[in-house]
């Protein structure tokens, strides 16, 4: 009787951690994979260039808006071309790039952190007032590029912003929550 | 320490406070929710740059500017092009569904073969050119051993077979039967007329339409939807059903099916008793007056129309009263119709001297000629296919050895569909130029697939239907997703091995020259602009009798409309062209009845069901002494009494399975028959039963 006492909380405790563990720890490498990215990339390579007439190279040159004011993202071949037709230094990942992409005609199937679904409308220059780190994580010192996590249920990134996210900031902004601002 | 059940629950429990402080059931829960709404089959849009690009939509219907928005240089969607002068800004839903035709599953994807099994088996290119060029070799110098169709007719392509036949020394070179094509040669032939002919829908006052469907499938359809919207211009509609034009017109005069050349030449009748002459006055003037008014009586005219004789006093009124009347004349699908309809609406406009005037009819150039101004009668002006087939069925041509077949569908599309497939069955060898798996295709032995129209350069000159010469260049806005050639480069190719000279070494060369010869800026084209001229010729000699008009009339005084029930097709662009089958969309645009399992609807009035004894919703077979099509029956108010409305566009057997065993092939219920006089071969069908289907 006395034995059974002693361990009577134990196996609920030993559950409550095992779910905290599993939970926080087991689940979530079970739900995304590490994808990566297709090709290596260095932010900082390219910000703090060596080459004179390329040392003014600045975020915009590379992430613009289009003359529609759409947000172009992610370069496309044609921009990263416009340098790298040719290999430039000898570093292999970039000698790979140009065969693989450039010399193929091949856009680069660049995984994106944060693009939105397609039931989700949103405007890169409607928020353009705010810093660019707000929201997705600072590049700019960034040598080499974050893991890229999808999710297996949903083909989602894990960074992806979430609705609550938008609201909330929105909220505070005293912008409208409306659900047409962003479903169309 | 041995866990016992109650440690066991405990440890259950423990484990389910645990998760509550875990993410894993709210974002499972989450997760799940998104993935039930993310199958593959769901169209993702693509992201990126964004671009329009002009081009001009080529598929057997209207042809008129598109612009076709891309992202990343993949087309997306199309829209009309405003600048444009046959879209305006508007498209039809052909053009609504061209961008997504292109990714049809019934794409041929490369070049093939039919091997003894009557299987299509790849082959490579440079094997499909030297097998080709081999069995055309022996074939050299043989009037009737090489044939083509083309479903083209304001491309330059034309130019590039015909050429091409020519060097070969055949001339048998057919484009399918169509309005344009028949109005012309009643007008070139019949009523010495020059030039082909055009409508200037927007500066009438007036528009009469006999039975043509304005607004879906005759002519400039776009355009002409455009003015009738712009309200200026009235319109009559005179036909035996309620199609699209009807709908919206002024007054519908509901005639016998296949009567509006009688209704035409009862209004002359009407207009000669009010004292109208035209001046000059045509050759023949005199004995077609006199035939008119032996025939065409209020009594007879009423007869054979079905309108009271005051109803067409009234409408001869109207026509004299308004200030630029125009009449026109044509087939419910538009896909040509014996030259009598024509002749009597032309004449008509003749006598309103509607010709080369404003808001009439106008007499335009051909199109310049490019690889041989010289040689040979333009392929606008020779003889259809329909009697080409007629020809080599009576024996009087030999059937070809080998026959081309580009931008058609004439297995499925021509009247008569045992006659055609029975023609088909004759040619040892078959070449089809298709991009898509059609019903030709498939009875094809060699196909060469020509690339889509949104991938290749090509050109439109003069539409039929415009009321001026217009050329634009289709130009490409992708490249092709399939191993395509584009047809013309090919044939260029093919004459070359042959030791012909064509005059070009390829088809863009020839587009430049013809974009020259008619003074239009290269530049300027194929940024989409569109080069037009208003010139017109003047005509001298304008015939309204002779001996194969007369020929033709009479030949209409023989029979009594409407003793038996009639047949009447009706045309809907929703339902694609021949060649593209049931476009995209289509379950948008059509309505639940139209089509019911793989049943098409054929409508009737409630009079007619009740002589037929049939109720609405049945299942029903229609006979005719062609062939017969199962159906079912849709109660409409919108069709004469004692006439099936049967819609084409349905029945088709071969491309996706989106159009395939969907409803049944209202051409097969057509003869083929020759019309004295004019010579013009159409599909006709007098008399139609209708059988409960067992």
């Amino acid at each position: 009787m006395s034995k059974k006492k002693k361990i009577g909380l134990l196996p609920f405790a030993a559950g409550f951690a095992a779910a905290l563990v599993f939970g926080w720890n087991i689940f979530p490498q079970i739900l995304y994979s590490n994808k990566g990215q297709p090709t290596t990339f260095s932010h900082t390579g390219h910000l703090n260039h060596t080459q004179k007439d390329l040392q003014d190279l600045d975020c915009v040159d590379c992430h613009y808006y289009r003359a529609d004011g759409s947000f172009a993202g992610t370069p496309s071949l044609e921009s990263c071309a416009e340098c790298h037709n040719e290999p430039l230094t000898g570093v292999p990942s970039e000698q790979t790039f140009v065969s693989e992409y450039v010399k193929k005609d091949k856009q680069v199937p660049w995984n994106t952190y944060q693009g939105q679904p397609d039931n989700v409308y949103f405007s890169h220059i409607a928020h353009d007032t705010y810093e660019c780190t707000e929201c997705h994580q600072d590049m700019e010192n960034a040598d080499s590029l974050p893991p890229y996590y999808e999710n297996k249920l949903t083909g989602y990134s894990r960074d992806i912003m979430k609705m609550h996210e938008c609201e909330r900031c929105h909220a505070r902004e005293n912008t409208s929550n409306a659900c047409y601002l962003c479903h169309k | 320490m041995a866990l016992d059940r109650r440690g066991f629950l405990m440890f259950l429990a423990g484990g389910a406070a645990g998760s509550v402080l875990t993410p894993t059931a709210w974002k499972l829960t989450d997760d799940i929710s998104i993935w039930t709404q993310n199958w593959p089959w769901i169209p993702r849009i693509p992201t990126g740059a964004l671009d329009e690009k002009p081009s001009v939509l080529k598929l057997g219907s209207a042809e008129y500017g598109l612009k076709i928005k891309r992202v990343n240089k993949q087309p997306i969607t199309a829209s009309g092009n405003p600048n444009h002068p046959l879209s305006l800004g508007g498209i039809d839903a052909l053009g609504a569904a061209s961008v997504q035709l292109m990714y049809s599953p019934s794409r041929i994807q490369q070049p093939m073969i039919k091997n003894d099994q009557g299987q299509f088996k790849p082959i490579a290119w440079s094997k499909a050119l030297e097998l080709l060029a081999g069995l055309l070799k022996p074939l050299q110098g043989q009037t009737d051993a090489l044939a083509c169709v083309s479903g083209d007719s304001t491309g330059s392509s034309r130019e590039v077979f015909s050429k091409f036949l020519r060097a070969m020394g055949s001339p048998h070179v057919y484009l399918q039967p169509a309005d344009g094509l028949a109005q012309n040669r009643v007008w070139n032939d019949l009523m010495q007329g020059q030039g082909r002919l055009g409508f200037d829908l927007e500066n009438s006052d007036l528009l009469l339409v006999l039975e043509p469907d304005l607004l879906d499938t005759w002519g400039a359809t776009v355009k002409n939807q455009k003015v009738f919207g712009r309200g200026k211009t009235e319109l009559i509609y005179a036909g035996a059903l309620q199609n699209s034009t009807a709908a919206v017109a002024r007054s519908w005069l509901p005639i016998h099916p296949g009567s509006s050349g009688h209704l035409a030449l009862a209004l002359a009748y009407c207009l000669f008793k009010q004292g109208l002459e035209p001046r000059p006055v045509p050759k023949g003037f005199r004995e077609y007056r006199e035939f008119v008014r032996t025939h065409y009586t209020p009594d007879q005219a009423a007869r054979k129309t079905g309108l009271s004789a005051q109803a067409i006093q009234n409408l001869a009124q109207k026509l004299q009263q308004a200030s630029r009347p125009l009449i026109i004349s044509g087939s419910t699908t538009g896909e040509g119709a014996p030259g009598f309809p024509f002749f009597a609406g032309l004449s008509l406009n003749l006598l309103l001297k509607r010709i080369n005037t404003s808001g009439g009819i106008t007499c335009l150039p051909g199109p310049e000629t490019v690889l041989d101004p010289a040689g040979g009668p333009s392929i606008e002006n020779s003889q259809d296919f329909c009697g080409y087939i007629q020809d080599c069925a009576t024996g009087k041509i030999k059937s070809p050895e080998i026959l081309f077949v580009h931008e058609a569908n004439p297995a499925y599309a021509l009247p008569d569909t045992r006659k055609t497939t029975d023609f088909f069955d004759t040619v040892p060898f078959t070449v089809n130029f298709s991009q898509f798996m059609d019903e030709t295709a498939a009875r094809s032995d060699l196909l060469l697939p020509n690339p889509y129209f949104l991938e290749r350069l090509d050109d439109s000159f003069t539409p039929f239907g415009s009321a001026m010469n217009n050329y634009s260049l289709s130009l490409p806005v992708t490249q092709s997703g399939v191993d395509a050639k584009p047809t013309s480069d090919l044939l260029i190719a093919l004459a070359s091995t042959l030791d012909h000279d064509l005059g070009v070494r390829s088809y863009a060369e020839l587009l430049r020259k013809k974009c020259r010869r008619l003074g239009a800026d290269w530049g300027r084209l194929t940024s989409g602009e569109t080069w037009t001229s208003g010139k017109t010729l003047s005509q001298s000699g304008l015939t309204l009798w002779n001996q194969p008009i007369a020929s033709m009339c009479r030949a209409q005084m023989t029979g009594t409309p409407q003793a038996t029930p009639g047949l009447v097709l009706e045309a809907n662009r929703k339902t694609g062209s021949s060649r593209t089958g049931l476009p995209p969309f289509g379950l948008k645009a059509h309505l639940e009845e139209e089509l019911s399992g793989a049943l098409a609807a054929v409508r009737i009035n409630r009079q007619t069901a009740e002589q037929m004894n049939v109720r609405n919703g049945q299942a029903v077979t229609l006979t005719t002494q062609a062939g017969s099509i199962q159906a079912r029956i849709l109660l409409d108010e919108g069709v004469v009494t004692n006439t099936v409305a049967v819609p084409t566009g349905f029945g088709h057997t071969a491309l996706d399975m989106f159009s395939q065993n969907k409803g049944g092939n209202a051409n097969s219920l057509l003869s083929l028959s020759c019309e004295p006089g004019s010579g013009l071969c159409s599909g006709t069908a007098f008399e139609v039963q209708v059988s409960i289907a067992s």
